[in-house]
């Protein structure tokens, strides 16, 4: 992909001529970030699957059937994902996905989000996905964009890349 | 001539002298032509008189402004050799009085940042050549285009809400109250 294929893009939404680090992420980004990470999440969870069918193949010498609706499976990626989640918000306040998408998690007023947010926010998680999903609905309707989760967590997602340094790098190129 | 004069009746006399007329057969530029002004002037203490004058009194009673009016302020100004006023001004010293911390504190630094249209600086100065030195290349370009992407589906989406909710939309939101700058 090139500068040019971007140029409909910068000389389009007129917020990426500012700088956007720290503003509230908007419902695309951390859609599409999550996205991602449910993708990322489950793909090197298959791949751990993979692996251990693979090992206990040589190993024994025999097949093991995965059935995705084996009670344990489910536990397990439960388990994963919490982990995958957990971690990377304790540890830098952005997953795979929010990294890609730039955006990432602090607390409500700003600062780096701590390890206990990062597991609340976590167990919390689920409880957005209830009655379709009403829980993210404060992402597109309220002033600081925070779903159930963030409010119960104490945090927020803002963006963390400088849109206007992009802007830049891509005029200094055409 | 004592006992005559004593008799005569000064007074009345001179109420009957017409002193205009007397004045007007008088030559009074041969008179002063006569008075040697230099040497009366030299018999004169003006620091004495000037003592007994109310100085401030007298400024008072002067209209300044009236004065200040009919001077032609412009020839005054145009006789003026700037150049040579300037040659003998000392800038390094003035310089060195000025406090430029306290002149750079006012001097709103963000309003100035904002109003350059930094678009503009790097389509046509040398500093678009130094931005894409530093940048590091196709990967950082394909992640600018899909965030960039994203940020203008956020926008859409954002504007659409506030059209529904009939409110106006000035842009994303934030950042938190204890945000840290440029974080």
């Amino acid at each position: 992909m090139t500068a040019r294929a971007g140029d409909a893009t910068f000389s389009g939404p007129p917020a990426i001529r500012q700088s956007l680090q720290g503003k509230y992420a908007g419902f695309a980004s951390r859609f599409t970030a999550f996205a991602v990470d449910v993708g990322v999440s489950l793909g090197v969870f298959m791949l751990a699957l993979a692996a251990i069918w693979f090992a206990a193949r040589v190993l024994t010498g025999k097949d093991i059937a995965w059935n995705k609706g084996d009670i344990w499976v489910i536990v397990a990626y439960a388990v994963w994902a919490f982990i995958y989640f957990a971690y990377c918000w304790a540890a830098s306040g952005r997953t795979a996905g929010m990294a890609l998408f730039g955006v990432k998690v602090v607390r409500d007023d700003g600062t780096d989000a701590s390890g206990r947010r990062a597991v609340v926010r976590t167990l919390a998680l689920p409880l957005s996905f209830l009655f379709l999903g009403l829980g993210f609905v404060g992402i597109l309707l309220g002033d600081r964009r925070r779903a159930l989760h963030d409010v119960i967590a104490g945090t927020a997602v803002v963006y963390s890349w400088d849109a206007r340094a992009a802007r830049l790098r891509f005029l200094s190129r055409s | 001539m004592n006992a005559l004069l004593d008799r005569v009746d000064l007074n009345a006399v001179l109420d009957r002298v017409d002193i205009n007329r007397l004045l007007d057969r008088v030559g009074m530029d041969h008179l002063l032509g006569r008075v040697d002004v230099e040497s009366l002037a030299a018999r004169l203490d003006l620091n004495q008189l000037l003592a007994g004058v109310d100085m401030n009194q007298l400024v008072s009673t002067v209209d300044i402004r009236a004065i200040v009016q009919r001077v032609d302020v412009n020839q005054i100004v145009q006789q003026v050799d700037v150049n040579q006023v300037v040659q003998q001004v000392d800038v390094d010293e003035v310089v060195r009085r000025v406090d430029v911390e306290a002149v750079v504190d006012r001097v709103d630094v963000n309003g100035v940042v904002d109003r350059i249209d930094f678009d503009a600086l790097v389509e046509q100065t040398d500093l678009g050549a130094v931005i894409a030195a530093s940048s590091s290349g196709m990967a950082s370009d394909a992640l600018d285009v899909v965030r960039s992407q994203t940020v203008g589906l956020d926008e859409f989406i954002a504007r659409w809400i506030a059209r529904l909710r009939r409110r106006p939309y000035a842009g994303p939101p934030g950042p938190p109250e204890g945000a840290k700058a440029g974080s």
